[in-house]
């Protein structure tokens, strides 16, 4: 039983992470009807980001080095949306659909390999944010982790504030459920993209940020929460907020029980992403709408 | 031709498109479909065509129970339709337009003999000096016509226009309707959704009105135009298109 | 215009000669190096060339194509280790087996949109790339399958290898062209072009799509059974992500709707890579740059429209390709259906 909570509560640590990455690209799919094949990546600039600036800037408060990482990134982004996705939205790109997924992957491609080719191929790691662990009864986590969890927490609270209560959260919600409509009362559907996008990618890139103490950033670093993230919109369904809170945590439980009960426990470790992987294969084929989602525009 | 359209029904979820619809098509008709927006017109010639399944009812082409079958399948046994919006495909010629409907109904269909009946369906329609040039470089009036020359490549019997007269110039209309007295008069059957009062009326032999999913009226267009239920459903008000 | 069609036609196979003769004489005064690139290029040339006939004829921009790669060496690898079956039984089998996976696969992802579908087949293809790392005692995972070469117990020479490559991407190059020209490549355009306008027409679209996933998947196979055979080692990395990337690269950049130019485009890139050894990293750094901006700017490809323009070949009537984008979307955003 001690076991079994330990890795719940394990579960719902790391997933509250995951749902802060998942929220961005729920953001980005509400908005402007696109899959970000390139979130993944965001992440691992996220981290890298938060590496040097700490690493330049040795008394940097790292609270500062993650903040100031999502607002770089959140600015590639914008600059990528402007240049590249609001041209689709503008009718100036033929088969928008595939177009979509082709360019974000190939950002995707691109990005690990400017990675790769600027940073090397080695790990990194920024210095910890607190040093030891903590003792939660079930469980002892590491501080780090407990931090990233905490104040990915505090984010989500922020961001369902700034949907719920504020004017853009408004329109942002508006623009999700019919453009034109939101159009017409006089909100800019493309000014709506941009900041979707860029506050999508930025989120991301806090993940990267806030996890880049626990695990190390490497080009590749991205490659597994790009495809955790898929499945937890997926299960929570595309373009649902609360969805994809909920999915992060189901999603983190799923692999911390999944792993852990998994017979052979060296294998456990590598099948571990398989399982979200197989549910969000049979989910596409069965439920593509998840537990709450619409249907895709 | 024959035609039975048995007590067919269709909902998506709370939403009942088509109300216990039942009608029968003989022989060579020319009928017009009238209704309001909603009333499920183009529901009627999607599940008609295979695009939706009905949720109840049946559909019996001469004899043969075809409910059910897929669009490809209905159109193979002689049900051909337009889209409201031209679907033609636009990066391929207008040649290869045509020459798609032709080859997918028969498969022992001889490639070069297709060509020629193409060029003949072409020229009929004035397009035929476009045949190499893509379709998405006609013009909305031009597509149509290629969406009209696409429909005599699998020789149905039974052509179902969708909006065939939306946002088309008199010239244009002429053209359509020597289309259509043309067709029929080799024996086919044409079901005409239109909100083109004057040009409904002109054409149709019967007419038949939707509302709400159901039919409301079914008959000689002089007659159903009289229809008290039909001029407060529908004629009365005003069109807004 | 039926002078310059013909005109257009014998250039074409001229040229075509040309490049086959090339080709075949290549051995005779290159360095084995050199034999090998082009023999790892004739092999992505193949994957790219059969992605773009799934992406762009038929309009499946799937992301499982290096998994049924991977599905054709490691059926080859595992059935000679486990069961001493000889190569070109082995290759046989692998190349069944993609086109059965293809099958599979093909017929789940019929209803998807694009963007289902590139998720779907990334997780289709992770999902192997799990088992196959997973199972490890099977498979000897990153330490490598070991696999016997396709002639003799070692490779002596490149040379044969040279050719068996090149002969089975003109094999495939043929067939696929043949397909593409016949009513099948009429349909999968067609398909591609509007999939409800196709079934409306008589497209049975179902049979074609997956008909395409099959052959498709078939020459990934094929050409994961030849690879197998001639790099004697594989691991599970030869089906990660970024090689499907480099793939599409490949394809998009070569001409995703030109089998000739995906072709192209795979044996350049791969040839500049070696050329361009020495910028280690950002070669790709520069490729993948270059796929962005040829998706931006050149959607037909960089590749094709050279091609087009040589042979005299190009499309009639592109001129108003802007504002033709522009009425499609502006009809979407009034067709609400």
């Amino acid at each position: 039983m001690d076991y079994l909570l330990a890795l719940a509560a394990t579960g719902v640590i790391m997933g509250i992470i995951y749902a802060l990455m998942a929220m961005g690209l729920t953001l980005i799919f509400s908005i402007l009807n696109v899959i970000n094949f390139a979130h993944g990546e965001f992440y691992m600039l996220g981290g890298y980001f938060s590496y040097f600036l700490l690493t330049l800037f040795t008394g940097l408060n790292p609270f500062v080095a993650v903040f100031l990482s999502g607002l770089l990134v959140s600015v590639i982004g914008l600059i990528f949306e402007f240049f590249f996705l609001r041209p689709m939205h503008l009718g100036r790109i033929e088969r928008p659909p595939e177009y979509a997924v082709l360019i974000t992957f190939g950002l995707s491609f691109f990005l690990q390999n400017l990675a790769l080719a600027v940073f090397g191929p080695y790990p990194h790691r920024p210095t910890s944010f607190f040093s030891g662990a903590v003792d939660l009864g079930v469980v002892r986590v590491s501080t780090d982790r407990l931090t990233a969890s905490v104040l990915s927490l505090i984010l989500l609270g922020l961001l369902l504030l700034l949907i719920n209560k504020t004017w853009i959260g408004k329109a942002l919600q508006a623009v999700s459920q019919n453009k034109d409509a939101a159009a017409v009362v006089g909100i800019n559907p493309l000014r709506m993209n941009t900041i979707a996008f860029s506050l999508g990618v930025g989120l991301a890139a806090i993940a990267g940020a806030l996890l880049a103490p626990s695990f190390s950033i490497m080009p590749d670093v991205g490659a597994v929460p790009s495809i955790r993230s898929y499945v937890i919109i997926v299960l929570g369904g595309m373009g649902s907020i609360p969805g994809s809170i909920l999915g992060g945590v189901l999603i983190g439980l799923v692999e911390s029980l999944g792993a852990g009960y998994f017979p052979d426990p060296s294998r456990g470790l590598t099948y571990k992403t398989s399982f979200g992987l197989i549910i969000f294969a049979l989910v596409l084929l069965f439920r593509p709408r998840g537990f709450f989602g619409r249907k895709e525009r | 031709m024959n035609l039975e359209i048995q007590n067919v029904s269709k909902n998506f979820g709370g939403i009942q498109a088509l109300n216990n619809v039942s009608l029968s098509l003989e022989g060579e008709e020319l009928i017009g479909i009238i209704g309001p927006n909603g009333a499920g017109k183009t529901t009627f010639v999607n599940t008609l065509t295979g695009f939706y399944t009905p949720s109840k009812g049946k559909l019996i082409l001469n004899g043969k129970d075809i409910t059910g079958l897929k669009p490809n399948e209905v159109t193979k046994r002689g049900i051909g339709r337009t889209f409201q919006v031209t679907r033609a495909f636009r990066r391929m010629t207008v040649m290869e337009n045509v020459l798609v409907p032709a080859l997918a109904i028969s498969p022992e269909a001889n490639h070069a003999e297709e060509k020629e009946k193409a060029r003949e369906v072409l020229n009929f329609l004035t397009l035929d000096h476009l045949r190499n040039d893509y379709a998405r470089s006609l013009s909305g009036g031009q597509q149509k016509l290629l969406e009209l020359a696409q429909l005599l490549m699998t020789d149905p019997d039974l052509l179902l226009l969708d909006e065939p007269f939306a946002g088309v110039h008199p010239k244009l209309m002429e053209t359509i309707f020597e289309y259509i007295h043309t067709v029929h008069a080799r024996g086919k059957t044409f079901m005409i959704i239109s909100h083109d009062m004057s040009s409904i009326f002109a054409l149709s032999k019967r007419l038949i009105v939707l509302h709400y999913g159901s039919v409301l009226a079914d008959g000689d267009p002089q007659v159903v135009k009289e229809d008290p239920q039909v001029i407060e459903a529908y004629l009365g008000e005003d069109e807004d298109d | 215009m039926k002078a310059k069609d013909n005109f257009s036609l014998s250039l074409q196979w001229i040229l075509g000669g040309i490049l086959l003769v090339i080709a075949l004489l290549v051995p005779l005064f290159a360095q084995t190096y050199w034999l090998h690139v082009l023999i790892i290029a004739y092999f992505y040339a193949l994957l790219a060339s059969s992605w773009s006939l799934l992406a762009g004829y038929a309009g499946q921009f799937s992301f499982g194509h290096m998994a049924f790669m991977a599905i054709g060496a490691y059926t080859t690898g595992l059935l000679g280790r486990y069961f001493g079956i000889g190569p070109f039984l082995g290759i046989i089998f692998g190349t069944l087996m993609a086109g059965l996976m293809g099958l599979a696969i093909g017929a789940l992802v019929l209803r998807f949109k694009a963007s289902y579908l590139a998720l779907f087949t990334i997780a289709f293809s992770e999902i192997l790339r799990m088992i196959l790392n997973g199972e490890s005692d099977i498979t000897r995972g990153d330490q490598g399958l070991s696999i016997v070469p396709l002639l003799g117990e070692e490779i002596i020479s490149r040379v044969p290898y040279y050719y068996i490559m090149l002969a089975v991407l003109l094999v495939c190059m043929v067939l696929m062209y043949w397909l593409a020209n016949s009513r099948v490549g009429l349909f999968l355009r067609a398909i591609r072009e509007d999939e409800e306008a196709a079934a409306a027409r008589g497209v049975n679209v179902v049979r074609y799509k997956v008909l395409t996933f099959v052959v498709t998947s078939m020459i990934a196979g094929l050409a994961g059974g030849f690879f197998a055979h001639y790099i004697t080692l594989i691991t599970p990395n030869i089906m990660i992500i970024p090689q499907m990337g480099l793939v599409i690269a490949m394809a998009i950049v070569g001409g995703v709707e030109s089998l000739f130019a995906a072709a192209m485009g795979g044996i350049i890139i791969q040839v500049s890579l070696e050329v361009l050894r020495e910028f280690g990293a950002w070669r790709l750094v520069i490729f993948g740059a270059l796929l962005i901006i040829t998706l931006r700017f050149a959607r037909d490809g960089l590749i094709a429209p050279i091609m087009q323009k040589v042979m005299g070949t190009a499309p009639k009537a592109e001129l108003r390709t802007q504002t033709d984008a522009q009425k499609v979307a502006k009809e979407d955003v009034l067709d609400e259906s």
